[in-house]
């Protein structure tokens, strides 16, 4: 690279303006992976705290809590299948004012107290069975909900009482709020006129909380019971919006990548073209193809370590200024970094536009005469 | 493969440069152009030959297939004591490195290197160990009078400091044909005296054989032997030409 560097020196103008391109993709890259990365946590992450392994929901509901229930029968059954422990769950997503009158929305998760769903939700604090007491998320908490303070849900008539307050979680970008599931049964199904829930809501749940054993024939089981059984993961596609959002995404940043890699293909042509001469000079002094291709590449190489590097950076310094803010964000290191390095790929093949260029350069120019 | 580069070593002073009954054309058919036609010609060590000749004459094909640049269509090309006529495009570059010093038109330097950088390049593809190739360089700008100018660049040096780096560079691989290529042309007449004056003082002092193309005969006249190329043929400098 005895030459690629001096050039790098000599015309630090062009590389510093190519590379400054670079760098703002690389911006861009970041943020919008923190900000994709982001976008699922406050999509799923309630789900994907919770301590189960599948979930049973009402047949040819695709999945989804706000189109299934199941019965306490099913619920049952599943729980006594062998090597399967199934509870009801509820989650529905409410219109709630606080204490002073001021409306959110959450989504109102019913666990059974004392079953497993509760224990590692509750972080300590317990919901005594059959009380109209709630547990709020931080998310919620930072709004100005405290403990002790009601919380209203007008549609259905019930008043919540906090008793406590649980990490962060969201569900469909909404905070969760935590509640025993007969108060979850008594504000989805009770009456608007704050009557007694009806006998045939007696049991119902959105869904079926399960943990399974490794080797059970889930399909069987959901055949038999007329349930539909998915994973935990393969239920994140039923959160409101999960899909496209990740689609939109991720189809932005591969537009990214894509990007990155014509800018550079295109400067590195260009570039080729205005070093011929001098790539015709190095080929008569004896310099090999193979070379002069390390010296153009080291080149590229060089200028798209750093500019990714430096974009890397000054995106994640601006990732976390927003992270914490309202916008949903979320940066991890690795993630950077291969985003980073998928980048700097990038650019590397769209230099490989300029390889034949560079190759097919006949040493004879250096002696002026185009023969 | 390539010929390892002790061999070379030992064998190429001896036989400066030789062509051999060398055609080269150029296209097919009625666009066919005889650029050289049978040439012969012979360069021992430690002479300057100087090629003059109309436009179109041949001149730079000469330089190209004594160059390893062009392969000829028929004849053969002798540097030192390889014969570089057939040999494949990837020994071809190792030869031109190894054994054949350029010198080109306007010096043709490179615009991001330092004087000293043009020959330390030289060494560097030849992977030659980097402080005796810095200690040649320094050596070699001195015996061009560059000594105080090795950290310039081509755009801070005159016309003649640079064919004077470029003929230094030249020098570096120790090679056994030395190709000069209208060296004076970027030149008034008096530097263009000057750097021919010093090509053939090298040519000497390092044995080396030198073929140098031109359109200035009084630069020619200083040559050792003066050569005419006619429409790809050469002939002994006729009186016209010589004076
Ligand atoms: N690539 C090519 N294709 C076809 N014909 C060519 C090519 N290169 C050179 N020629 C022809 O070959 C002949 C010799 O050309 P060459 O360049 O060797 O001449 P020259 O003596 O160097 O001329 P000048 O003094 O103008 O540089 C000319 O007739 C030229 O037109
Ligand atoms: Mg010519």
């Amino acid at each position: 690279m005895f030459v690629g560097l001096r050039d790098l020196r000599h015309a630090w103008g062009r590389f510093a303006l190519m590379g400054s391109v670079i760098a703002l993709v690389a911006v861009l890259t970041v943020l919008l992976t923190g900000l994709s990365t982001g976008l699922v946590n406050s999509g799923i992450s309630g789900l994907r705290s919770m301590p189960l392994t599948n979930l049973a929901f009402e047949a040819k509901t695709n999945s989804t809590f706000s189109q299934s229930t199941l019965d306490a029968a099913t619920i049952g059954s599943l729980d006594r299948q062998p090597g399967i422990t199934a509870e009801p769950l509820g989650l529905t997503l409410f219109n709630a004012k606080d204490a002073l009158g001021n409306s959110f929305a959450m989504v109102l998760v019913g666990v059974q107290p004392g079953g497993f769903m509760a224990k590692d939700i509750v972080d300590g604090s317990k919901l005594a069975r059959g009380s109209n007491n709630v547990l709020i998320t931080q998310g919620i908490a930072s709004a100005g909900v405290h403990v002790g303070d009601r919380i209203t849900l007008a549609r259905a008539g019930v008043t919540l009482r906090v008793v406590g307050i649980v990490p962060t979680a969201t569900y469909g970008h909404v905070s969760l709020v935590y509640a025993p599931i007969s108060l979850w049964r008594q504000a989805t199904y009770g009456q608007v006129t704050g009557g007694s829930l009806s006998p045939s809501a007696q049991g119902l749940a959105s869904a079926a909380a399960m943990k399974v054993e490794p080797g059970v024939d889930l399909a069987a089981v959901a055949k038999r019971l007329g349930v539909d059984i998915v994973t935990k993961q393969q239920a994140y596609a039923g959160s409101p919006g999960y899909v496209a959002e990740t689609a939109t995404m991720s189809l932005i940043i591969d537009f990214l990548y894509i990007i990155a890699a014509l800018v550079v293909g295109a400067f590195f042509t260009v570039w080729t073209i205005q070093r011929k001469a001098d790539i015709g000079l190095m080929k008569a002094l004896g310099t090999s193809n193979f070379a002069v291709l390390r010296d153009a590449f080291g080149q590229v190489g060089l200028v798209m370590l750093a500019s990714t590097g430096v974009g890397a950076l000054v995106g994640s310094a601006i990732g976390s200024l927003i992270t914490g803010s309202s916008v949903p964000f979320a940066l991890q290191a690795g993630d950077i970094v291969s985003a980073a390095i998928i980048l700097a790929i990038a650019g590397m093949i769209g230099s490989l536009v300029a390889v034949r260029r560079i190759a097919t350069i006949d040493p004879i120019i250096a002696l002026g005469a185009a023969i | 493969m390539t010929t390892p580069r002790n061999v070379i070593a030992e064998h190429r002073r001896l036989g400066g440069l030789r062509l051999e009954d060398v055609c080269l054309r150029y296209g097919d058919g009625d666009e066919e152009v005889i650029a050289l036609d049978n040439v012969s010609l012979s360069v021992n060590p430690g002479e300057l030959v100087a090629v003059v000749g109309a436009s179109g004459s041949g001149k730079s094909s000469l330089l190209a297939v004594a160059g390893a640049m062009r392969r000829p269509d028929s004849g053969h090309v002798v540097v030192g004591d390889v014969d570089i006529t057939t040999l494949p495009a990837a020994q071809r570059s190792a030869m031109r490195h190894d054994l054949i010093g350029f010198v080109f038109q306007g010096s043709n330097l490179f615009a991001s290197l330092s004087a000293l950088e043009q020959l330390e390049l030289v060494g560097r593809i030849g992977h030659a160990p980097k402080a005796q190739t810095r200690h040649r360089a320094r050596g070699l700008l001195d015996e061009v009078g560059l000594a105080s100018k090795a950290a310039r660049r081509p755009a801070h040096l005159s016309g003649g400091e640079r064919q004077r780096v470029g003929i230094a560079r030249a020098l570096m691989a120790a090679p056994a044909v030395l190709l000069v290529d209208e060296p004076t042309s970027a030149l008034d007449h008096q530097r263009g005296i000057d750097i021919v004056t010093l090509l053939r003082d090298e040519t000497r002092r390092h044995e080396i054989a030198t073929l140098m193309v031109t359109h200035d005969l009084s630069a020619a006249h200083l040559a050792d032997r003066l050569i005419e190329m006619r429409d790809g043929r050469l002939t002994p400098a006729t009186s016209a030409t010589a004076h």
